[in-house]
């Protein structure tokens, strides 16, 4: 393989690890967006609160997991 | 740890500028893609916006310099105090926050540029069109929004076309954020030089990328907060509108989840900054850099769980009350490890005070300050005599403004000289330092004293007894205002080239990527990434 196709390879894999981190990113904003809202169908303020709560947990897990990961 | 090893390279073999123009004129600034051109607008966007909201905080205190009303009507009072708030919050410490990102975070790992450099152009330019429409709000019916900047309902339920235009502005400053934050964690996960390690990174990296985490987290949070008042005030429901079965108790809840951390996302980046500023001026390495990670890590974990103690007198159970007071106190231990690490990193350096370091020791000073007076107010029974008092007015100018806007101009006189290739003028410099840190203390301190005395915040008017502090506290506003057209003086003066002309490494102690490029950093930068030991 010639310089100029591995330097080609590597900035397709970056631009698809770009945008596969970005995309679930943008997950996790819409939702807690979409989330904040449901809850508030959902039912009382326990109930609210708990779907929101573990939300953030697994949000936290994600966000660290992954890093633990690497 | 703030040292980065890394195979030293002579400026030139990093003088990439030569492949790659930029569009001639105004398209410069409107099409550009690249992260410095997009760092400047964000910068140059939030000092204006600096001046923007400095304004209307002259306004209040010219109003509140005696009591009687004599200025301004109480109305637009009331929106001054609001339009303050969201444009200093949004407007102007959030983009200054994401423009010393933009500049910094790719020449500090490494990278060419951001992850998504069209995406970065469009987060700066959502930016304008938002202050655009809460600045045309003072003119449509009913005025500006004027409930104060957390837009508690039933005020905001009730208020004129200005909310909406406020909801509106927040909803884009909110995606602006977002997509600025996806940037930036993508940018540092993935496209960091070879050798860099997280645990490699500068420090003001790490605090960024756990401040844009929490804005991924907390923004949408505030956007769905903003999408149910809108739907409550023009769609017929009742989240918060205590007249339908709706509860406006749980807007403050939603509101503060979002609120708090937002403090965290001001004041990290400044930490990030000053942990970059000591060491460089102490000629030391940061001191503890792995406990600094997880201490900014911790303080943004525990962000998420005490959004309650802005709402003590609500009526919360008495657990609850505990609950959200002991641990707003238990952010004080991470806190205090940062403060700590900054002064160990002092000890027995060989300190100079150049105008970063005497903004960045200042900072440490005044944050401080701040911190304690958030350990006096975490104590429910004591915060619910100064709820709603200049006590808290205090409390956090103290730490958004001597935090935050400290640690912003020690990292602006800091990185000024890569920006544009001069040297600041020192001088002025110094004096901006002087001028701030006396005319701050001068405005703020004051306010202790009649929040303890019970000024309750957002009134035009007052008791004759508060007099003699408000009229201090007026003098010192205008003293600070004033003292901020030197920064504006020496920023300009580095721009026009006029002064000493900087080398690539003008800080002896300095030790990140980005001193490895010649003063002013190319237009295009480490498109070969350097290896890093």
């Amino acid at each position: 393989m010639t310089a100029a196709e591995k330097c080609a390879r590597d900035g397709s894999r970056i631009r698809r690890a770009n945008l596969r981190t970005g995309l679930i990113l943008a997950a996790i904003a819409l939702v807690f967006f979409v989330g904040i809202i449901a809850t508030r169908f959902i039912g009382d303020s326990a109930t609210g609160m708990s779907v929101v709560g573990i939300s953030i947990l697994l949000f936290l897990a994600i966000a660290i997991g992954r890093n633990f990961r690497k | 740890m703030s040292t980065i090893p890394h195979d030293h390279v002579a400026p030139h073999e990093h003088d990439q500028d030569h492949a790659h123009g930029y569009a001639g004129g105004i398209m410069r600034w409107i099409t550009t893609t690249n992260h410095k051109d997009i760092g400047t607008l964000y910068l140059l966007f939030s000092l204006l916006m600096f001046f923007v909201g400095g304004c209307m905080a002259l306004t209040i205190r010219a109003e509140l310099f005696q009591p009687g009303l004599q200025v301004v009507h109480p109305e637009f009072f009331n929106s001054m105090t609001t339009l303050h708030g969201l444009i200093m919050i949004f407007g102007a410490i959030m983009p200054a926050a994401v423009g010393f990102a933009n500049w910094q975070i790719p020449m500090m790992i490494g990278a060419p540029d951001m992850a998504f450099a069209r995406m970065n152009n469009w987060s700066f330019w959502l930016l304008p069109p938002a202050v655009i429409m809460l600045m045309v709000s003072f003119f449509v019916p009913g005025g500006a929004a004027a409930g104060g900047w957390t837009l508690y309902p039933p005020l905001s339920v009730q208020a004129g076309m200005g909310m909406d235009l406020t909801i509106f502005a927040i909803h884009i400053m909110g995606a602006s954020s977002i997509m600025g934050s996806i940037n930036i964690v993508t940018t540092i996960l993935n496209l960091r030089a070879p050798g860099m390690t997280l645990m490699k990174m500068p420090m003001f990296c790490w605090t960024w990328l756990i401040t844009a985490y929490l804005l991924i987290a907390v923004m949408p949070v505030l956007a769905g907060a903003v999408t149910m008042l809108l739907t409550d005030r023009h769609f017929g429901t009742s989240f918060f509108n205590a007249a339908g079965g709706g509860d406006p108790v749980l807007f403050q809840h939603v509101f503060w989840f979002f609120g708090h951390p937002e403090v965290y996302i001001l004041i990290l980046p400044a930490f990030g900054i000053v942990s970059q500023v000591l060491p460089t001026f102490s000629r030391k390495p940061l001191f503890g850099y792995a406990s600094m990670v997880y201490a900014t890590a911790g303080i943004a974990i525990l962000s998420f769980l005490v959004w309650a103690h802005h709402m003590f007198t609500v009526g919360m159970p008495t657990a609850g009350l505990l609950f959200f007071m002991y641990v707003t106190m238990l952010i004080a231990v991470p806190t205090g490890v940062k403060v700590f690490n900054w002064l160990a990193t002092m000890w027995k350096g060989a300190m100079t005070f150049e105008a970063p370091m005497l903004f960045a020791v200042g900072f440490l000073f005044l944050f401080t300050m701040g911190g304690f007076t958030g350990l006096v107010l975490a104590i429910t029974p004591v915060d619910i005599q100064l709820h709603d008092t200049y006590y808290v007015v205090a409390h956090f100018h103290y730490v958004m403004v001597a935090g935050s806007l400290f640690a912003f101009f020690a990292g602006a006189y800091y990185w000024l000289p890569k920006w544009t290739g001069t040297m600041y003028d020192e001088t002025i410099g110094k004096w901006h330092f002087w001028g701030s840190m006396i005319f701050f203390n001068v405005t703020f301190f004051p306010m202790h004293f009649l929040g303890l005395a019970g000024m309750p915040r957002r009134i035009p008017d007052y008791a004759q007894q508060f007099a003699d502090w408000n009229l201090i506290a007026s003098i010192g506003a205008f003293g600070f205002g004033f003292s901020q057209l030197l920064l504006v003086y020496a920023v300009i003066k580095c721009i026009r080239g006029d002064g000493e002309k900087a080398s690539a490494k003008p800080w002896e102690g300095g030790d990140t990527l980005e001193w490895t490029l010649p003063s002013p950093a190319p237009y295009h930068t480490f498109e070969t990434p350097p290896a890093v030991r």
